[in-house]
């Protein structure tokens, strides 16, 4: 490659990939004509100090940023799938005429068990007292009538049981901070949230499909024109031919509250009659809210993915105060939370949360984006205002 | 090389299905240098942080439409360059400073730091009279440091085409340099 014969310039050898990566460094070949040799060093010399750096920090924080900007956009594809399925499905179905029901004898029977809001463990009630018991956090459990079984999956536990052979009443009961996805043996799909219970047939009637529910749950129901659906509560009915919606009527709750996605639900409740029922047609995107005490029903458009959006393991919050929030996630994980500043509790946020994350987690992205401070005193989460530095 | 092409191969292909980690260590691998690239054609040290978190971001979004590509690092430089370019139309922004001298000092041994601060800045100065192509080339070759086949698909141009242009560059400098008496890098041989 070197050629002693002619003078090499600065500009031979800076153009020379082999002399350039020569291993000793360029004053290391010994035919270069030394002037030419420290020029073309210098300059690279030189030129190498012009290199702009990007020191560790400011690459962590880029690369912080970038995925901040990858996971909201996970988030945003995942509600546009979630939403362009919902508008597919969007079924108007006919509302047929009531079928008398046996729901006091129903709701006698769901009366005999009552959910513990502190119980450690999900607790399923089979007939003749058999109890499944499932510790962990989620869980699904599926009803088939193809196998005759029903299946618990859990992180930690799978376990099949056979289904008796005569019909019989199962209550699911799903403490604070545990949920359930439960497919029913006509595989309508009911997400059980937490502190809830729900009573369901181990398998239907042919002429109607009844459930009770205490607390709040999602019901994707199947659509059977000939076998109507029916989601008692103690102070209002449900019934449903195939639909997406969700209800909630927790005990210490002053409202029932009834958001239809799509298809479409008739109400049935007390309001202000002496004798006899109101009926209400609810249509999609609408919350209808009930208040047994004085029997005010109202109906308002609502983003349906506010009261649904749980199921999917995040929580979507829209001018939420801190104090909501908070009140939600503490429902959600079992966890008490106090926020100290009455004024920083009634600031609102917007945003979603992925409930995949603990509590703690969940503290932290928001302490990220507001200003707040989060410690820990034993089983309490006290939330501050940050201190001014 | 042929080694890191196969590390880079599979980074690509965690990547169209979805690994958020492969795209950490993408991140992690390219960070430095992309910065140090972007920073030949601006002086803006956000903007150029805008862009790599643009290039970044996008190659995750569009991974699925990802084509099959031997080289990320040429895909990543390529693609860095049109961003930074594209926004800010028009020329190169070599800025040369003697403040990023100071990095040098407790770095390795062949750094500039026998060079004089003074003697910097007039071949800086004489480097920004070039044509701008002559200083793309001489700056990423010698600030980044890419060998000339790289610098050769960055500028889209061949092989011969940038050895001529940093060989004109070269020629241009010294001949200014001494046209001028500057002996500036001569001066410095005393330090061997």
């Amino acid at each position: 490659m070197t050629n002693k014969t002619s003078k090499k310039r600065a500009e031979d050898i800076l153009i020379d990939d082999d002399l350039l990566s020569h291993p000793k460094g360029l004053q290391a070949i010994p035919e270069l004509d030394e002037a030419e040799l420290l020029f073309a060093n210098n300059i690279r010399k030189a030129l190498k100090t012009q290199r702009k750096r990007i020191d560790e920090r400011e690459q962590n924080e880029l690369q912080d940023r970038l995925n901040r900007s990858i996971r909201q956009h996970q988030k945003r594809r995942r509600i546009g799938q979630i939403s362009s399925i919902a508008a597919i499905l969007l079924i108007a179905l006919a509302v047929v005429s009531l079928v008398e029901t046996n729901r006091s004898e129903f709701l006698r029977f769901a009366s005999n068990f009552s959910v513990d809001p502190q119980a450690g463990q999900t607790k399923l009630i089979l007939e003749k007292g058999n109890d499944l018991k499932i510790t962990d956090k989620e869980a699904s459990i599926k009803y088939s009538s193809i196998t005759n079984s029903i299946e618990v999956n859990s992180i930690q536990q799978n376990t099949k049981t056979t289904l008796a052979a005569e019909m019989n009443l199962h209550t699911l009961l799903v403490p604070f901070g545990k949920r359930t996805k439960i497919t029913l043996s006509d595989s309508s799909i009911v997400w059980v949230n937490s502190g809830s219970k729900l009573v369901y047939p181990s398998r239907f009637d042919d002429n109607k499909r009844e459930v009770y529910l205490e607390g709040a749950a999602i019901f994707d129901v199947s659509h059977r024109a000939d076998q109507p659906f029916y989601v008692y509560t103690d102070d209002l009915d449900v019934r449903v031919l195939g639909t997406m919606f969700a209800v909630s009527a927790y005990p210490d709750d002053e409202t029932v509250n009834t958001v239809l996605e799509r298809g479409k639900v008739e109400l049935k409740y007390k309001g202000t009659r002496l004798i006899g029922y109101e009926k209400d047609i609810l249509t999609p995107g609408t919350k209808a809210s009930y208040s047994p005490e004085d029997g005010a029903m109202n109906h308002s458009q609502v983003n349906t993915r506010n009261y649904t959006s749980w199921k999917d393991g995040y929580v979507f919050l829209e001018k939420k105060t801190l104090g909501y929030i908070v009140k939600k996630i503490a429902r959600y994980y079992n966890v008490e939370i106090h926020v100290e500043d009455e004024q920083l509790a009634s600031e609102t946020f917007s945003g979603l949360l992925d409930l995949r994350n603990n509590a703690n987690q969940i503290l932290e992205i928001i302490s990220e984006v507001i200003n707040i401070d989060v410690e820990k005193d034993h089983d309490r989460i006290i939330i501050k205002r940050k201190q001014k530095q | 090389m042929r080694k890191e092409i196969n590390a880079d191969y599979l980074l690509w292909e965690r990547l169209k299905k979805g690994d958020t980690s492969a795209f950490n260590e993408l991140y992690g691998k390219y960070a430095d240098i992309l910065f140090s690239f972007g920073m030949v054609y601006s002086g803006d040290k956000e903007y150029v942080k805008d862009c790599i978190h643009d290039l970044f971001f996008e190659l995750f979004k569009y991974r699925k439409n990802l084509s099959e590509t031997n080289s990320i690092r040429n895909y990543l430089f390529k693609s860095l360059k049109r961003k930074v370019r594209s926004k800010q139309k028009g020329r190169l922004q070599l800025i040369y400073t003697a403040e990023s001298l100071e990095w040098n000092d407790s770095g390795e041994g062949d750094g500039g730091e026998d060079l004089l601060q003074d003697d910097i800045q007039k071949l800086a100065k004489a480097i920004q009279q070039l044509p701008e192509r002559q200083q793309e080339a001489l700056n990423l070759r010698f600030i980044v440091e890419l060998p000339y086949s790289e610098v050769a698909s960055i500028m889209d141009i061949s092989l011969e085409s940038v050895r001529t242009l940093v060989y004109r560059s070269v020629k241009t400098l010294r001949e200014d340099l001494k046209d001028n008496q500057i002996t500036v890098l001569f001066y410095v041989m005393r330090s061997y």
